[in-house]
């Protein structure tokens, strides 16, 4: 995937990653880089859940069947859990679910589980940066498409 | 593989019976007369002779339809939840049936005390897919199992063909004969390997993503979205399959690669740390998809993760309903 100056690629193309933040830490983090005013790419959509591990497996699936290029799940740190466990839920279905995907031909770099507090706005940044980079490094997925045409509705538009 | 004694054995329906078949229908005759179960769940003749159906005895009159060979394929656990809600049931069942039940029992789908676990030794089962490259399916007048290979008897003549050319793939690996666990054992007990060894292999798609992609892809094409394979599968018992709820809409019902590709992802998924491997699912389907290797990778994962093999101890916890304080943390790749 060639890159131009500012890092978006030559022609055009620019990834799509779904975010999916729980509420009561990584989704106020995120808030908190926003007010402080701190750039991140805007490459993501952000889906608030409650819980880290009210992230089913299907909801990962289901981006990457609709088009996304990358998904971030971020939650609390292990033992911060608002929920106490569900994080640990989490911690065991989503990489699981990453190796998988893995096989299935889907790089495991496309997704990212991690951990970030209602404080780390700049961590929260710095881990958005990093997916965006990765993803942009492996280009779109490569879903060999269907003769019917991309802008059916639910899928995602280029 | 345990090594069986040479003997003969036909496998043609009301044939001559070996040791084995022989007791089993005496066990079933038994219980049945003793009311210690109202209904056995085990394998009659099918109307050809390399196949088995299920069956569904309720008399001692009638044992004598049960039949053990080569042949017996289904996976019965998938009959447990509704027939063993109301009395006790007695399975003919291999290991990797047993397995399955046990499955059934950790999700409380089946209660242990309903059951009467009739253990099968099982050495291996014939893959019909893999027979048909041997000899033209509709020549084959009977089957003689005698000195490791199988005797068909085609209008042509005999056809001898080696056992271990045509048995299923899931036997060649399989470390679990014998079921964990049986109120009667019927044979002598088969040879059980460590877990994650022989167990689990894999099968890799090898070469980069986008390779795998394209395979897989090529793969699920071929899927008419019969779920044929959701029905043959013990672990799939829910009432509402993810595929068929409208809300949340997960898979759509029209023929896409996509919608496709997510019902199959979502169910090897949600067979994670639950699938025994039986190979059931690709035996039922039509399009000769390579089920087995999605849910095989993935038990492998399982196990290489969290130590866990499904279906050994009908207490213990599914894999992913539990967690440890000491779980991997998510780490970049």
């Amino acid at each position: 995937m060639s890159q131009g100056a500012n890092g978006a690629s030559r022609n055009g193309w620019e990834p799509v990653i779904a975010a999916f933040l729980c509420n009561w830490c990584s989704y106020a983090g995120a808030d908190l880089a926003g007010s402080s005013r701190l750039g991140y790419p805007a490459n993501i959509r952000v889906v608030r859940v409650p819980c880290s591990g009210r992230v089913n497996p299907l909801f990962v699936l289901d981006c990457f069947k609709k088009g996304f290029d990358g998904v971030l799940v971020a939650g609390c740190h292990p033992g911060d859990c608002h929920y106490a466990k569900g994080n640990y839920y989490a911690r065991r279905r989503l990489p699981l679910l990453r190796d998988f995907l893995g096989y299935l031909g889907i790089e495991p770099e496309r997704v990212r589980i991690d951990w970030v507090s209602a404080s780390e706005s700049g961590r929260f940044a710095q881990v958005v940066q990093e997916l965006t980079e990765e993803v942009r490094a492996l280009g779109p997925l490569g879903w060999r498409l269907s003769l019917q045409d991309w802008s059916e509705c639910g899928r995602v538009e280029r | 593989m345990a090594a069986q004694p040479a003997r003969l054995v036909r496998m043609r329906a009301g044939g001559e019976m070996s040791d084995v078949q022989t007791r089993m229908r005496e066990a079933a005759a038994r219980l049945l007369t003793d009311k210690g179960v109202s209904l056995v769940l085990g394998y009659t003749a099918g109307s050809i002779p390399f196949r088995t159906v299920p069956a569904f005895v309720d008399k001692p009159e009638d044992v004598e339809r049960l039949v053990w060979n080569r042949f017996c394929t289904n996976n019965l656990a998938v009959y447990l939840p509704r027939l063993a809600a109301k009395g006790r049931v007695a399975i003919v069942a291999k290991g990797c049936d047993a397995r399955a039940m046990t499955v059934l029992m950790q999700e409380h789908q089946v209660l242990r005390e309903r059951v009467v676990v009739l253990g099968m030794p099982c050495a291996g089962l014939v893959d019909v897919r893999r027979l048909a490259y041997k000899v033209h399916l509709r020549d084959v007048w009977n089957i003689v199992e005698a000195e490791g290979e199988l005797r068909i008897g085609t209008p042509g003549g005999e056809r001898r063909v080696p056992l271990a050319e045509v048995l299923l793939e899931e036997c060649g690996s399989c470390a679990y004969h014998t079921p964990p666990f049986a109120d009667e054992m019927l044979g002598e007990a088969g040879v059980i390997l460590p877990a994650g060894q022989a167990s689990l292999a894999a099968k890799p798609l090898a070469g980069p993503s986008a390779d795998r992609l394209a395979a897989w892809q090529a793969h699920l094409e071929r899927c008419l979205r019969c779920y044929a394979c959701r029905a043959a599968c013990p672990a799939c018992y829910c009432r509402t399959c993810f595929a068929d709820k409208p809300a949340p809409r997960f898979v759509s019902k029209t023929n896409r690669l996509e919608e496709t590709w997510m019902f199959h992802a979502g169910r090897a998924f949600h067979l994670a740390g639950r699938c025994v491997e039986c190979g059931a699912c690709e035996r039922a389907c039509p399009a000769h998809i390579p089920l087995t290797a999605l849910t095989r990778a993935l038990s492998q994962m399982v196990h290489d993760r969290f130590d866990f093999v499904a279906g050994i101890d009908p207490a213990a916890v599914p894999a992913l309903g539990t967690f440890r304080d000491t779980d991997p943390e998510p780490t970049e790749h």
